[in-house]
């Protein structure tokens, strides 16, 4: 773990239980530390608790036990700012509105926030797109404007939660890459889900592997790409060979899930 | 002939079928006159009654009492609705009510309302009221509840929190099925108003037609029925038109630079 950059995200000893019938025990004794400017990925079986966990940390939810703590640079900045695996965009406003949003919430002055709205969806290569409505684009443009709309928040901490997992395999690759980019631009604290190994290793500083239900942190690993990685680094020997270490780790927790499921 | 052109000839042609029809087999004698006069007569009886009779007087009080009734129902109904749909306590406290009186025929109330508030306009406005509350509550329960709960949660997420979460996040997201209950809820009251006058109104479209039919002046029922008809329609067609100024990001693409999607 980096010792020098200190902890962005604090969470000790989590644990979320969802009352009711079933009395699931989402996550138990969930304990990590995410340091500023780190991308750490989060991957485990469906079920596993890893949006749950998000969630948390949005502030979404409030945990059963434990803590959750996201250190403040400034008093006014927004600490978390969500990105969506179904996009989740305002269908009424349009793109550059739903940029806006966050912004505006915050009180600044609409001329303000329509420029911090424009510059990020220049970024992500939509800057003709802003008076469109999200219904008149496709897949991968939505989910770019709901980065867009993360990043004009200029939050503590980026959570995103599959945010390419309802994308086809060959715009989920660009996308990847679009990501890759804005880490090595503006350096943002990253909490990162995915089902995607290959997604985690590309991306990450640090991959957490989760147990299947009840959540726990099986195994954290730690990769030494660096931020300054290329996409060449996917046709890497070294690359696969993580993949498929990383899977080895994860494959009796996603058994272990289906036979719960199959119950 | 324009696409826009095409789409509203098909949508009249039925009815404008029918009129025909009605028209000409009434005209030819097909029909007998005593159940079935002719259509153009039923429509010079409307209007003269209209000019000269009462009926101008009845289409006013039942315009009138239905915009109260309307009004009234459609801000409780949205603000209940939307509590119940939104706080759990609240559905569990309303519920039981809105389960035994939204089934229960409103007309059936009538005799008490009229116990209770004689019989001036108060009884037949309530009537009225009650069947598009309980339609109107309902339906924007339903509406809060479809609010896909990643939308909530990204609203919240980006600060729209207190009366913004309403303003900015919830009205927007359920004002389709929003519009389209009260659009129901107007019909409905419009529906139980015209029975209660029918029962128990000395004036009013409902009493119109039954007058007219005590005295077999089935011309003059037609023209009653055709009034209230011509009503429905222009609720409907108010709604229509409200919508997409309402909704503009339901519009279709004409909005966007460009058009076309990419």
């Amino acid at each position: 773990m980096s010792v020098q950059a200190k902890a962005k995200v604090r969470l000790n000893d989590v644990a979320k239980k969802f009352p009711g019938q079933e009395n699931v025990t989402a996550l138990e004794g969930v304990s990590l530390e995410v340091a500023e400017s780190e991308f750490v990925s989060i991957v485990g079986p469906s079920g596993c608790g890893k949006s749950t966990l998000l969630r948390l940390v949005a502030g979404l939810y409030e945990p059963s036990s434990g803590t959750v703590e996201i250190e403040s640079s400034k008093p006014d900045r927004p600490k978390t700012a969500m990105v969506f695996q179904e996009h989740a965009l305002f269908p009424w406003l349009s793109v550059r509105e739903n940029v806006m949003f966050g912004p505006r919430n915050r009180n600044m002055p609409k001329k303000e926030a329509a420029e911090i709205a424009d510059e990020q969806l220049a970024r992500l290569g939509l800057a003709r797109f802003g008076d469109f409505f999200p219904h008149q684009l496709s897949g991968g443009m939505k989910q770019r404007v709901g980065i867009a709309r993360a990043l004009a928040q200029d939050a503590e901490v980026l959570l995103m939660d599959e945010p390419l997992g309802a994308l086809d395999a060959q715009t989920r690759t660009l996308l990847q890459e679009q990501i890759l980019e804005l880490r090595q631009q503006t350096k943002p604290t990253v909490l990162y889900i995915t089902h995607a190994i290959d997604e985690a290793v590309f991306l990450s500083d640090r991959i957490v592997l989760m147990s299947a239900r009840p959540g726990r942190i099986r195994d954290i690993v730690q990769l030494d790409f660096g931020p300054d990685r290329s996409p060449e680094l996917r046709g890497t020997s070294e690359f696969a060979a993580l993949s498929q270490d990383i899977w080895n780790h994860l494959r009796d927790e996603v058994q272990l899930a289906m036979a719960v499921d199959d119950r | 002939m324009s696409p826009s052109v095409y789409r509203g000839a098909q949508a009249w042609a039925i009815p404008i079928v029918l009129l025909a029809v009605w028209e000409t087999s009434t005209r030819a004698g097909l029909l007998d006159p005593r159940f079935f006069p002719v259509l153009s007569d039923i429509l010079v009886t409307a209007v003269d009654q209209l000019v000269n009779g009462r009926l101008g007087l009845d289409l006013v009080l039942t315009l009138q009492r239905l915009m109260m009734a309307f009004a009234l129902a459609a801000v409780l109904g949205v603000a209940i609705g939307v509590a119940s749909g939104r706080w759990r306590t609240v559905e569990l406290l309303i519920r039981p009510i809105t389960d035994t009186l939204y089934p229960l025929p409103k007309i059936a109330l009538l005799p008490l309302f009229i116990i209770i508030f004689g019989r001036g306009e108060g009884a037949y406005v309530i009537t009225a009221f009650a069947t598009g509350f309980f339609q109107i509550i309902i339906s924007t329960r339903g509406s809060v509840r479809d609010v896909p709960s990643d939308l909530i949660e990204a609203g919240r997420n980006f600060g729209a929190t207190g009366t913004r979460f309403f303003t900015r996040l919830l009205f927007p997201a359920i004002a389709p099925g929003l519009l389209n209950g009260l659009r129901l809820g107007m019909a409905t009251c419009l529906i139980t108003l015209v029975a209660a006058e029918f029962v128990g109104a000395e004036y009013g479209l409902g009493a119109m037609i039954r007058r007219a039919g005590q005295q077999f002046a089935v011309e003059e029922v037609y023209a009653g029925i055709v009034l209230a008809g011509v009503l429905g329609l222009l609720i409907n067609l108010a709604f229509r038109l409200v919508t997409p100024i309402v909704l503009p990001w339901q519009r279709p693409a004409q909005r966007a630079a460009g058009g076309q999607k990419v």
